[in-house]
């Protein structure tokens, strides 16, 4: 008997210089045990935090390749460009009135900038009638109403469509006023469902435009509309279609090894002396380049995504409520136990320990689950739209930081609760 | 002097009522004694043995332990001088019913920060010492009642504390198992341990070196009996 005592003596002595590793350790053990013991309202509460982070995740997601979509369509671009147009058409509608009246830019115009601009590239001038569709005929098929506009041969160069059939229309057809035409991938399907389109006549009103190539689609997020599209040159469109709705723009691209603010200084001074603005005077034409638009789209994706973060965030905050409450029912319930690790020398900190391990292992596996449940609702929207798919990795961590931090927020007054408790008090409790 | 104590009171105040659960105790308790604390209900032996176990503070006197005041620590101080100083064992048994009697005596060296291959080894030969290494992997509604007030013992010895204290530890046993576990012990006493016990029962208190009785939360006799 005295050799047990001494051999417990020798034991417990020289063991007990340790860390705080043997403690986190219990308490993650019985964090899972808890978990383990009380399946349904713990299981309850994960689908809670899971459905939260599920619907922020699927959200990002979804807007991450909602603004990576916008970038490749709406900027199908090879190179950044310059873009000279009479206003901004973002500027509010009071003042827009008297934009109207501005003086029109002409081809004239875009063929001055390409030959006395020597920071200048290529050209390209694009002219189309807001609000003007017109329907495409081929023999008994026929197009909805489309918009046709009229381009320069270096449209298909400056922007990168893909060419699906047949080839853009050249430089030559341009300015020989040739009636060519290429069609977009809607108009293309509609008018040749089961025949080749190149080479063929399509009728628009009564002109007659032989097709030279079709476009690929652009899968856009608003479905098939950007693709009823198509376009002749410009000089032709002059002649066969010319009204006075024509809006032309002008796109720039910069040689290599010139900047986009150079180009802006050279194509402004050309600008401002054909259009007669006097020293001193504003602009009466607008100069943007392909870089301030898609910020300024990145804007908007930006500011819609982070409404529904904020929106989708409140269910995360309900979950963390969830938490709170299961959490005090726990610390209740377990009153007597934390009086017990008291007595045997449990310290304020790890009882606070303890339970916001366990908060935050519950809230944590919300988490995971969130996060792979998001990652495929996000595939299956992004396959419902077409668009591509992305889950971007720092949201996946994100994620994960988040609903364990709800754990450790909404857990924190529990676990300060019964990290506070008298021993006494809590070893008498039921 | 392992223990000391010096006109230590316990006041509560509820409502306008002033209750002296323990009113002015000078005493001392040396190295391996075994004490028996006896008294009627109420007067205040629980109220000593949780201020002796660091539980509660006195609202005044002075508590010494080896030779050190504890009566004035913060709520650290105290829940490290039970881990290592102190072994408890409660009427109420007060195992965690989640665990098996491994881990419920395992439980203050976690907070002693011994890893988990020395505690297993440790706890395993203190569950020996009780006669109880076939019910280590039981969990405590497994088992009964006296077997369940061992595995509390084994949990108080094993962080090979300086006292054992017992409130009532027999208070839910009948008495033939009550016996058997007096045979503990007597066995802890024998190999050094020093221990204090509260009970109602004289043939539990005649199993001690001395009886200390008390009446409104003063000390009505104090006597060696072995
Ligand atoms: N938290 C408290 N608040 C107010 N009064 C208390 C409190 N704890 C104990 N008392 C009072 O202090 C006195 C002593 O109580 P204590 O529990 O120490 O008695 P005891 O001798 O252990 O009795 P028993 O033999 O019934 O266990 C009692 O009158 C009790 O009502
Ligand atoms: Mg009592």
């Amino acid at each position: 008997m005295t050799n047990g005592k001494s051999d417990l003596k020798r034991l417990s002595r020289g063991d007990t210089e340790n860390s705080g590793g043997a403690i986190w350790h219990e308490n993650f053990r019985q964090a899972i045990n808890i978990l383990r013991s009380h399946k349904m309202r713990s299981g309850l509460l994960i689908v809670g935090v899971a459905i939260g982070v599920t619907t922020v995740l699927a959200i990002v997601t979804v807007m991450s390749g909602l603004d990576k979509r916008v970038q490749q369509d709406i900027l199908s671009v090879n190179k950044p460009y310059l873009i000279v147009s009479r206003f901004d058409p973002f500027a509010g509608t009071k003042d827009k009135r008297d934009l109207m009246r501005r003086k029109k830019l002409t081809s004239s115009d875009a063929e001055a900038i390409e030959d006395r601009c020597p920071t200048v590239d290529r050209v390209d001038l694009q002219v189309n009638a807001e609000g003007m569709m017109s329907v495409l005929r081929y023999g008994n098929e026929r197009t909805n109403l489309i918009q046709v506009m009229g381009a320069s041969h270096n449209f298909g160069y400056m922007f990168s469509f893909s060419i699906e059939k047949g080839r853009f229309f050249t430089k030559f057809e341009q300015d020989h006023k040739a009636r060519v035409i290429v069609l977009g991938y809607g108009p293309a399907k509609d008018l040749f469902p089961h025949r080749g389109p190149i080479g063929k006549m399509i009728k628009i009103g009564t002109h007659r435009y032989k097709v030279v190539g079709t476009m690929g689609s652009r899968e856009n997020i608003m479905g098939s509309i950007s693709d009823n599209y198509a376009i002749i040159p410009y000089t032709i469109y002059e002649k066969d279609r010319s009204s006075k709705r024509d809006d032309y723009q002008i796109a720039i691209t910069i040689r290599d090894g010139f900047t986009l603010e150079k180009g802006i200084e050279e194509t402004t001074a050309l600008l401002r002396k054909r259009r007669g603005v006097k020293p001193g005077e504003e602009n009466n034409f607008y100069i943007t380049t392909s870089e301030t638009f898609k910020e300024m789209l990145g804007n908007i994706t930006k500011y819609i995504g982070l409404v529904l973060v904020v929106i989708s965030s409140i269910g995360l905050m309900v979950g963390g409520i969830g938490v709170m409450n299961i959490m005090l029912i726990s610390v209740t319930e377990r009153t007597r136990e934390v009086g017990i690790r008291m007595a045997v020398g449990a310290k304020k900190k790890d009882i606070l320990q303890q339970f916001l391990i366990e908060a935050v292992v519950l809230t944590g596996i919300g988490g995971i689950m969130g996060i792979i449940l998001g990652m495929f609702a996000a595939r299956g929207v992004a396959m419902l739209i077409h668009f591509p798919y992305s889950v971007p990795i720092i949201w996946i961590i994100i994620a994960f930081v988040f609903s364990s931090s709800i754990g450790l927020i909404f857990g924190l007054y529990p676990a300060n609760k019964a990290a506070g408790m008298d021993p006494i008090v809590a070893l008498r409790a039921e | 002097m392992l223990i000391t104590v010096k006109g230590l009171k316990k006041i509560y105040d509820v409502g306008s009522q002033r209750i002296e659960a323990v009113a002015g105790v000078d005493l001392e308790i040396g190295k391996n004694e075994y004490v028996s604390i006896m008294g009627p209900s109420g007067s205040g032996k629980s109220t000593l043995m949780n201020i002796l176990g660091c539980l509660d503070t006195p609202t005044e006197g002075k508590y010494y332990l080896n030779g050190s005041e504890v009566s004035n620590l913060d709520d650290d101080r105290l829940a490290y001088i039970r881990n290592r100083e102190i072994g408890f064992v409660f009427q109420t048994f007060n195992l965690l019913p989640r665990a098996n009697s491994l881990q419920n005596v395992e439980l203050p060296l976690v907070y002693a920060g011994v890893s988990a291959g020395k505690r297993k080894r440790i706890a395993m030969e203190v569950l020996d010492l009780v006669g109880l290494v076939d019910r280590a992997m039981h969990r405590p509604s497994e088992l009964s009642g006296g077997q369940r007030q061992r595995v509390a013992i084994a949990r108080a010895l094993v962080n090979n504390p300086s006292i054992i204290l017992a409130d009532e530890p027999t208070g839910n046993l009948d008495s033939k198992t009550g016996e058997e576990l007096m045979a503990v012990f007597n066995k802890i006493h024998e190999s050094g341990n020093t221990i204090i016990m509260v009970t109602h029962e004289e043939n539990v208190a005649r199993h001690s070196m001395r009886i200390l009785r008390l009446r409104d939360g003063k000390i009505e006799s104090d006597k060696i009996i072995n």
